[in-house]
């Protein structure tokens, strides 16, 4: 085959990908720019305004509150669930009778679609009927009887004290994702390693320490990234379960109102500045986190 | 020089596709079958489920009676944050040449320049305005009229709402001694609570804890179909306003909703809120209706009420009236809810738009139309000489509210900023059943908000028209 001819078939093989991409990513993305300095209804033509949804958005009293929930959210909302799917990970990586089936039971929860998942939660967190408090509810008592303490069940996505703590304690039920990447990394640390550790006297404390969590660091990186975007763009959860962010506001994260902007009060203009807002955020808490981890992560080949 | 040739060719193939494509997507099937004596017309609605069978009979049924057009209907989601399909509809000059239209979505998808202006197209086709606006109940024809335009016309009218209470959850509870006999004295369960007071009394009496659990209640004020409808209902039955048209001004704080709001905030304080709303996140639908189980023995109904009741519990036995006021309130105050039909900008061909104003004014204002809409939803009609409103009237329970509509005084504002005001409406609601704000500084935020969107909007339109 001659150059030409392989120019062509290459061009034409990558052309839906080069195609779809330019028109359905870049341009929206670029026309988001442009839209985040105007006024623009959908309806009629934007109109440019220089920097004034930049500026008001920073007078927005709930543009900031909606940062602040959803800043809080994700610094427990990461670390809790990849705590969780890492403890889960170890324990599952035992060599144990029926692992695979324990393994397929602990990962089921993460591909049950989101909406019955939020149903279900709606009735697990019920304050007064649903299961997690009747079985908080006589441990709690038991407390209180011998502390001679008044600790009452928490009243979940009801009490706006509760319901980040709810929603966090319904993500760690979807962790099925990271565990499995979890588990991978774990299957791929060289036995000989820890072979050698532990003639060296290492014990299973040490023995994970120094060589198990080294040697996954790049996953953990990885799930540490893409929980960070995931989280600071969580919306779909808080949508259902706890709409207009009520109550009292402690559930309006900046996706959920990034959507009220573009689609419910029709300032797509405004809402497109919030967009560029979060991308930088999200960019500036990605490199902070490669920064901060570079001393951290090892790369058993030539990666940096 | 092979290589910009390839290249030049590929990208022409490119173009091509893309071509192709648009031209796939762009032009609908029936615009390359228009050319047999039919006229096709698009209508988007929101009917699914059970109702779109009778929705299909009654498009069947026009069809039938006006043999040169037809409709094809489309089912299309649209509430106040999902009418995303209609406006790229609109802004890709392919809108339906007929959309149903929420109430409050009227004003403001007209500001936005959405909706055509049927006043011409309605003299044009030879209707005497003045008489069809007489046939309409008030509220009915005035959130289809905006800035001296009629934008759409109502298609179904919900009299919002009727106060029902559940007599048999009452008796069994002053049977078996749960209400005192000197609250019990003052329970007429024929008559019901009709005033605010009376409400209390009733919702106090019927409430019931079972050590730190609530397990029945009487009325919740903010459970009346959504936060903002709530303040709507108990803020005019109050005396309050919500809008003064003349100074295009927000008056969500008016003192008496404010005071409504004020009442409602009661009602959390003597439960705890969350005690209220643990109980509420049991309430199911259907069979599990709290009001038929008993577990809310007071509710706020819309006209489905009357159904659902009539579905899940025919032998349930219970009362109903129009809602209560306190002192200086309105007397029987309701507003209107419901949809109505409008053709969309960018329908230009006079034919299809001829035929869409038959197919809106049969469905709206016929007494055929109208029947197949009662059919369809079993809501009321909003032309008042419907040949439904007869038979209605012979219904006891559905004469109550027949009546409620008949002197219905309110809609939801007249204005473009409705859906925003809703949400903020909604907001306040929440924050001050909650004790984050006092009432008045709730109501007054949303005030403050809205207004300043408000202007915005009105301010961008004088700009550009």
């Amino acid at each position: 085959m001659n150059r030409a001819k392989e120019w062509r078939a290459g061009l034409l093989f990558i052309s839906p990908l080069v195609v779809g991409f330019t028109l359905f990513t870049i341009y929206p993305v670029l026309a988001s720019l442009y839209y985040s300095f105007c006024d623009f209804d959908i309806l009629s033509p934007a109109q440019p305004v220089g920097a004034a949804n930049y500026c008001e958005l920073i007078r927005d009293e709930r543009f900031r509150h909606s940062l602040y929930n959803t800043l809080v959210f994700t610094v427990f909302q990461v670390p809790v669930t990849m705590l969780t799917a890492l403890v889960l990970a170890f324990l599952l990586n035992m060599k144990l009778k029926g692992q695979a089936l324990y393994r397929t039971i602990f990962f089921l929860p993460s591909i049950v679609p989101l909406v019955a998942s939020s149903v279900l939660w709606l009735w697990l967190l019920n304050p007064d009927y649903g299961l997690l408090n009747t079985l908080l509810a006589p441990l709690l008592a038991g407390i209180n009887a011998v502390a001679g303490t008044a600790f009452k069940p928490p009243g979940w996505l009801v009490d706006e004290n509760y319901t980040k703590a709810a929603l966090i304690l319904m993500s760690t039920w979807g962790v099925g994702g990271s565990m499995i990447l979890y588990l991978a990394a774990l299957g791929d640390v060289p036995v000989t390693l820890y072979e050698a550790a532990e003639l060296d006297g290492a014990g299973p404390w040490r023995r994970a320490w120094h060589i198990t969590l080294p040697m996954i660091s790049p996953v953990l990186l990885f799930t540490l990234v893409m929980g960070l975007i995931s989280t600071f763009q969580y919306f779909s959860q808080a949508w259902i379960m706890t709409p207009n962010g009520q109550p009292g506001d402690a559930t309006l994260f900046y996706a959920l109102y990034l959507f009220y902007n573009a689609f419910l009060y029709l300032r797509m203009g405004y809402a497109s500045a919030q967009a560029w807002i979060l991308f930088l955020v999200i960019v500036a808490a990605t490199i902070l986190v490669f920064r901060i981890t570079r001393r951290f992560v090892y790369y058993g080949g030539e990666g940096t | 020089m092979a290589g910009a040739k390839t290249i030049l060719r590929v990208v022409l193939l490119a173009a091509g596709a893309a071509l192709l494509i648009v031209f796939l997507v762009a032009v609908r099937p029936e615009d390359l079958s228009q050319h047999g004596q039919r006229t096709v017309i698009q209508v988007w609605h929101p009917w699914g489920g059970p109702m779109l069978e009778s929705f299909r009979e009654s498009a069947a049924a026009f069809e039938a009676a006006h043999p040169q057009i037809a409709c094809k209907l489309l089912f299309v989601p649209n509430d106040l944050s999902n009418s995303q399909k209609f406006y790229t509809g609109v802004v890709g000059n392919c809108p339906p040449e007929v959309m149903f239209v929420d109430g409050p979505q009227v004003a403001e998808w007209a500001e936005r320049g959405t909706l055509t202006d049927l006043t011409p197209l309605l003299k044009e086709a030879g209707v005497d305005l003045a008489k069809l606006e007489s046939e309409f109940f008030p509220p009915c024809w005035r959130q289809c009229f905006y800035k001296g335009r009629i934008c759409a016309i109502t298609w179904c009218a919900d009299p919002n709402f009727g106060l029902f209470w559940n007599k048999e959850a009452f008796r069994k509870a002053i049977a078996a001694g749960e209400i005192p006999a000197d609250l019990a004295k003052h329970i007429d369960l024929e008559r019901g609570p009709a005033t605010i007071e009376e409400l209390d009394l009733w919702s106090q009496a019927i409430t019931r804890y079972e050590g730190d659990r609530l397990v029945r209640i009487g009325v919740v004020p903010w459970g009346v179909y959504g936060l903002a409808n709530s303040i709507f209902t108990w803020g005019w039955a109050f005396g309050g306003e919500f809008y003064d048209p003349e100074h295009r001004k927000i008056t969500a704080n008016h003192p008496r909703v404010v005071k409504a709001l004020e009442w409602i905030c009661s009602y959390a304080k003597k439960h705890d809120i969350r005690r209220i709303a643990a109980l509420q996140s049991t309430f199911g639908s259907a069979e599990q209706n709290p009001f038929i189980t008993g577990k809310q023995a007071i509710q706020v109904f819309h006209i489905s009420g009357l159904d659902e009741a009539r579905k899940y519990a025919p032998n349930l036995d219970y009362g109903m009236a129009p809602m209560p006021q306190p002192e200086g309130g309105e007397a029987d105050s309701s507003w209107v809810g419901g949809w109505t039909m409008a053709i969309p900008t960018g329908v230009t061909d006079p034919g299809r738009r001829r035929a869409a104003l038959e197919y809106i004014l049969w469905a709206c204002a016929s007494p055929e139309g109208t029947r197949m809409e009662v059919r369809t939803i079993n809501g009321f009609p909003g032309w008042k000489p419907s040949p439904f409103f007869a038979s209605a009237d012979k219904d006891p329970r559905l004469r109550v509210f027949v009546d409620i509509l008949r002197r219905c005084k309110h809609q939801r504002p007249v204005m473009p900023a409705q859906g925003f005001y809703m949400h903020q409406l909604d907001r306040a609601v929440d924050k001050a059943v909650h004790g984050k704000l006092t009432p008045q500084q709730a109501l007054d935020q949303a005030a403050a908000e809205t207004q300043a969107f408000l202007d915005k909007m009105l301010r961008r339109s004088e700009a550009c028209p």
